[in-house]
């Protein structure tokens, strides 16, 4: 069946069952590999992707019942540039394996795209669906301050 | 005895290649690594260096790259010998090779002399044995990455740059001592004339290697003990890192498999019919492994092939473990009252002091731990592809050359004829040193007639069917003494031996015999100067697979022998941190870790409504010590801070160090404060990050970290932290309420606010 999807801002039409969950239309139809298996079931947000905007686990939404606009971690970077959470990313070392760390720079984000400078009970509670198995919590947060820093000084 | 001797001298020789790099010796027998790998007009310097015509250099991280930062301390050993700023070396990790054996590993695993009795049945000495006569067994684990690589990619790096040198003086016509290095240019600093390495490298490769090349002092080191920005931190941003699971060929088929629900179960029917006619679902096959019988399911993407999986009507024959927690309980019991097990140290007669004692002056103490997963987050997961007699195997592995070992067996193929491709691992705390995925890969490869498949495991399968960590009990008699010095300490402790468990998976022919210090270390091997001590571990069988899970042993040892002493210090009425350095009063280093780590955490100056304990550990060539805080009531509890004070030796790179400190620390956390796996009728309870929970970002208390640097060698970090955590929250929680809690996990019996 073939679907029509946003994807990174093209828009593609794809030959893949509605309800296939987008998380493996991205990953073994459109080869796009960056975002990550880790549960299946909306428990660990290694699967996080924006929808026009809003953080969705991948993972449990149907290709069939997307109709936004999907960015995923290959979207962030423009030409190159990393956006100002993947530059807060590298600069802080926060990633050790990696697995995770699409999810949490998607969920990041969507985060600073509402609320520019969260306090920290509104991290906490954009980021605590996001499990990181190397335990990189307190390097996620000293990394979404220092994104929200880079936004402000680039406005 | 043959074998042991062969292992070690093997050993020696590679150790003593500190001094003497002759590099092309050690990969004799093995083959020139780069053979047919090299790309760009590449041309090796040292098996571990290449120098392309673009000038680049790339170097081989021999070690798996699961988050610890290896590849970026590699390149920065190298970088260091080249005077190259860190961000020129391109590191590959995709090349296996036996010439990449690691040595420190199996300094570590290597048989134990201690009780006098042969342990040549091991598994590591087994499979080397098997391996080849070299010796390569290329493996990560037991904190050995850095360790391994300090001494060899120094020496690649000298070896290389005492050749360009050479080679550089014969062009240039100059004394090799007037020669510096710049981003990849050798200078001559006179006359400012230079080469680049790629002008240089053609002649260097000819040239006789050094006999003796010299690593930069350590004074002089300008990358190396400074902070790096990791080399793969860039992609793992920006989605562009391959993982086992994001290998992708051309015409590969995704797959998954179903596994018997219970150890040791075989299948006995198989009803495929649904699942064959849906759309999208190539071929359905049985596979055989010494970890179980599992089906394997091939279709056009891994969600047809999950959805195919639930369609399948699988029977499963009445022979697979029974296990539940009663048994398991009952099997520990068993072996602790059995006894006879392998007694690793024994000081003075701990037996004799105990049943002559007064009774009621002897402290009588049952701990236990439960099993636990390794969930990493990437599933296990490796692709293959069999094609005209050779097999390729990707795989996100901590062991190449045991996943090439066991494919050899399954397929029955020369090890010549299997190539391992090691991708990065989304984790491996230990799970990744079994073959097992790769192993299910490769036999569904031989059935697709040359097209590559790729076998990923649902989370279901991954957690059900994990070789899990041993669930433990000891049973603990001490005689309390001054300060809180133990007069007479008796631990015996029972759990099934991963190694009998590992052995039985990949070579159930092989007897098993002896020791296994991986059972026992945390206890035997304590620094401690226990003046009565008898340490004992009694293998014990619960019909559940085990293996090595991040700081194995002493993960479960650590919290029975530190929490032990807790006790011993409040019966004694003695200060757990005096009790401990009195227990260590000539190790300087110990003694270090633990001054500073309460000098940090304020352990002498109360704070209003908050309690501390206190833990340390010796692993892996380091020393750590744990303070935790907690405060709140058991139905309310806080975990305020933890501090950790660890001494490595030298910290190549102190960020990178921190941050395994801190890896380590919420992995220790998540285990001591939430998790198990149960059973029910031989089949795991928990499934997935619902019942199995991990850490979160709300539950990650501050943790602060110190680290200090007394000696002249790396230790090992990555998998310190974790034992030191769960017993220094114990001892917290007693100070803070006077509930001794000796069964994790701590949720069992406190709720966390
Ligand atoms: S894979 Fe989607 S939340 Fe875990
Ligand atoms: S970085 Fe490994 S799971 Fe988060």
């Amino acid at each position: 069946m073939a679907l029509t999807l946003t994807i990174n801002g093209a828009t593609r039409i794809v030959d893949a069952p509605a309800d296939m969950p987008l998380l493996w239309v991205l990953r073994d139809v459109i080869k796009l590999k960056g975002t990550k298996y880790g549960c299946g079931i909306a428990a660990c947000g290694a699967c996080t992707v924006l929808v026009d905007g809003e953080p969705v686990r991948s993972c449990v939404t149907l290709a069939g019942d997307v109709t936004g606009a999907v960015t995923t971690i290959e979207g962030l970077a423009e030409d190159g540039v990393l956006s100002a959470v993947q530059q807060a990313w590298v600069e802080l070392n926060v990633a050790q394996c990696g697995y995770c760390q699409s999810g949490q720079i998607m969920a990041a984000t969507a985060l600073l795209a509402g609320k520019p400078d969260p306090d920290d009970a509104e991290v906490t509670e954009a980021m605590d669906g996001n499990l990181c198995r190397c335990g990189t919590y307190p390097k996620i947060r000293a990394a979404i301050a220092r994104a929200s820093a880079l936004l402000k000084d680039a406005a | 005895m043959g074998l042991k001797r062969r292992a070690f001298l093997i050993g020696t020789a590679l150790l003593a290649a500190g001094g003497v790099y002759g590099w092309r010796r050690l990969t004799a027998g093995w083959g020139d690594p780069f053979d047919g790998r090299l790309t760009r007009g590449e041309t090796p310097l040292t098996h571990f260096i290449a120098i392309g015509d673009d000038n680049s250099v790339t170097i081989v991280c021999p070690q798996a790259e699961m988050g610890q930062g290896v590849t970026t301390t590699l390149a920065a050993l190298v970088a260091e010998e080249l005077d190259l700023p860190l961000a020129m070396v391109t590191v590959r990790h995709d090349i296996a090779s036996g010439a990449y054996g690691n040595v420190e590993i199996l300094r570590d695993g290597l048989p134990l002399a201690t009780d006098g009795r042969s342990a040549l049945g091991t598994l590591w000495a087994g499979v080397a044995e098997t391996i080849g006569p070299a010796l390569g067994l290329q493996v990560t684990g037991a904190s050995t990455s850095v360790r391994d690589g300090f001494e060899r990619l120094r020496m690649a790096g000298a070896t290389a740059r005492a050749l360009l040198a050479e080679s550089a003086s014969i062009e240039l016509g100059v004394p090799k001592g007037s020669l510096a290095f710049s981003d990849a240019r050798i200078i001559h600093q006179v006359s400012g004339r230079s080469l680049t390495f790629a002008e240089a490298v053609s002649r260097a490769a000819a040239l006789p290697v050094p006999s003796e090349v010299r690593a930069k002092p350590r004074e002089e080191w300008r990358i190396l003990g400074n902070p790096q920005t990791r080399v793969d931190g860039r992609a793992k941003a920006t989605g562009q890192a391959v993982f086992g699971i994001d290998v992708d060929l051309p015409d590969m088929l995704h797959g998954t498999v179903v596994l018997a629900p219970r150890a040791g179960q075989t299948l006995a029917a198989q009803d495929d019919s649904a699942a064959k006619t849906m759309p999208g679902v190539a071929s359905i096959l049985r596979v055989t492994t010494h970890w179980g019988d599992g089906v394997v399911l091939l279709a056009d993407t891994t969600w047809t092939a999950f959805t195919a999986a639930e369609a399948l009507n699988l029977t499963w024959a009445d022979n697979g473990s029974t296990a539940d927690d009663a048994s398991v309980a009952a099997a520990l019991d068993a072996a602790l009252d059995a006894g006879d097990g392998w007694v690793l140290r024994e000081t003075g007669n701990a037996a004799r002091a105990l049943d002559t004692a007064d009774s009621r002056a002897v402290m009588r103490l049952a701990y236990e731990v439960p099993f636990l997963a390794h969930a990493t987050m990437e599933p296990m997961n490796a692709t293959a592809r069999l094609a005209d007699g050779l097999l390729d195997v990707w795989a996100p592995t901590q062991a190449p050359s045991v996943v090439q070992f066991a494919c050899a067996r399954a397929l029955d193929l020369p090890l010549a004829s299997i190539r391992v491709h090691p991708t990065l691992l989304g984790g491996g705390f230990g799970r990744r040193a079994e073959a097992d995925f790769a192993l299910i890969a490769a036999l569904a490869a031989r059935e697709t007639s040359g097209r590559p498949v790729q076998i990923t495991w649902s989370r279901e399968t991954d957690m059900t069917h994990d070789v899990y960590r041993p669930a433990a009990k000891a049973r603990i008699t001490a005689l309390p003494g001054d300060d809180g010095v133990p007069r007479a300490l008796s631990i015996v402790a029972a759990a099934p031996s991963p190694t009998r468990s590992i052995a039985a998976r990949l070579m159930p022919s092989a007897p098993v015999a002896g020791p296994d210090r991986f059972l026992a270390e945390g206890l035997f091997d304590t620094p401690y100067a226990l003046p009565v001590y008898h340490s004992e571990t009694v293998d014990a069988d619960a019909g559940v697979p085990v293996g090595f899970w991040r700081s194995v042993g002493y993960a479960h040892n650590t919290f029975f022998l530190e929490c032990a002493l807790d006790e011993i210090a409040v019966r004694s009425s003695a200060d757990p941190l005096t009790q401990r350095l009195a227990l260590l009063e000539r190790d300087v280093r110990a003694r270090g870790v633990l001054v500073r780590a309460t000098e940090r955490a304020g352990w002498k100056e109360p704070k209003e409504g908050i309690a501390r304990g206190l833990a340390f550990c010796r692993a892996y060539g380091s020393d750590v010590a744990c303070v935790a805080e907690v405060s709140g009531t058991l139905d309310a509890l806080t975990i305020e801070r933890l501090v950790l004070v660890a001494d490595v030796g030298i910290a190549l790179d102190p960020s990178l160090v921190t941050d395994q400190l801190v890896s380590g620390a919420v992995f220790g956390l998540g285990a001591a404060m939430h998790q198990a796996v149960s059973f029910s009728d031989g089949v795991p309870n928990e499934t997935n990050f619902d019942t199995f929970e991990l850490l979160r970002l709300s539950g990650c208390p501050v943790i602060d970290t110190e680290v200090l640097q007394t000696g002249d060698t790396p230790g090992g970090v990555g998998e310190l932290a974790v034992p030191v955590i769960a017993p220094a929250l114990a001892n917290a929680i007693f100070a803070l309420t006077g509930e001794r809690i000796r069964s994790l996990p701590l949720i069992g019996r406190v709720t966390f606010a």
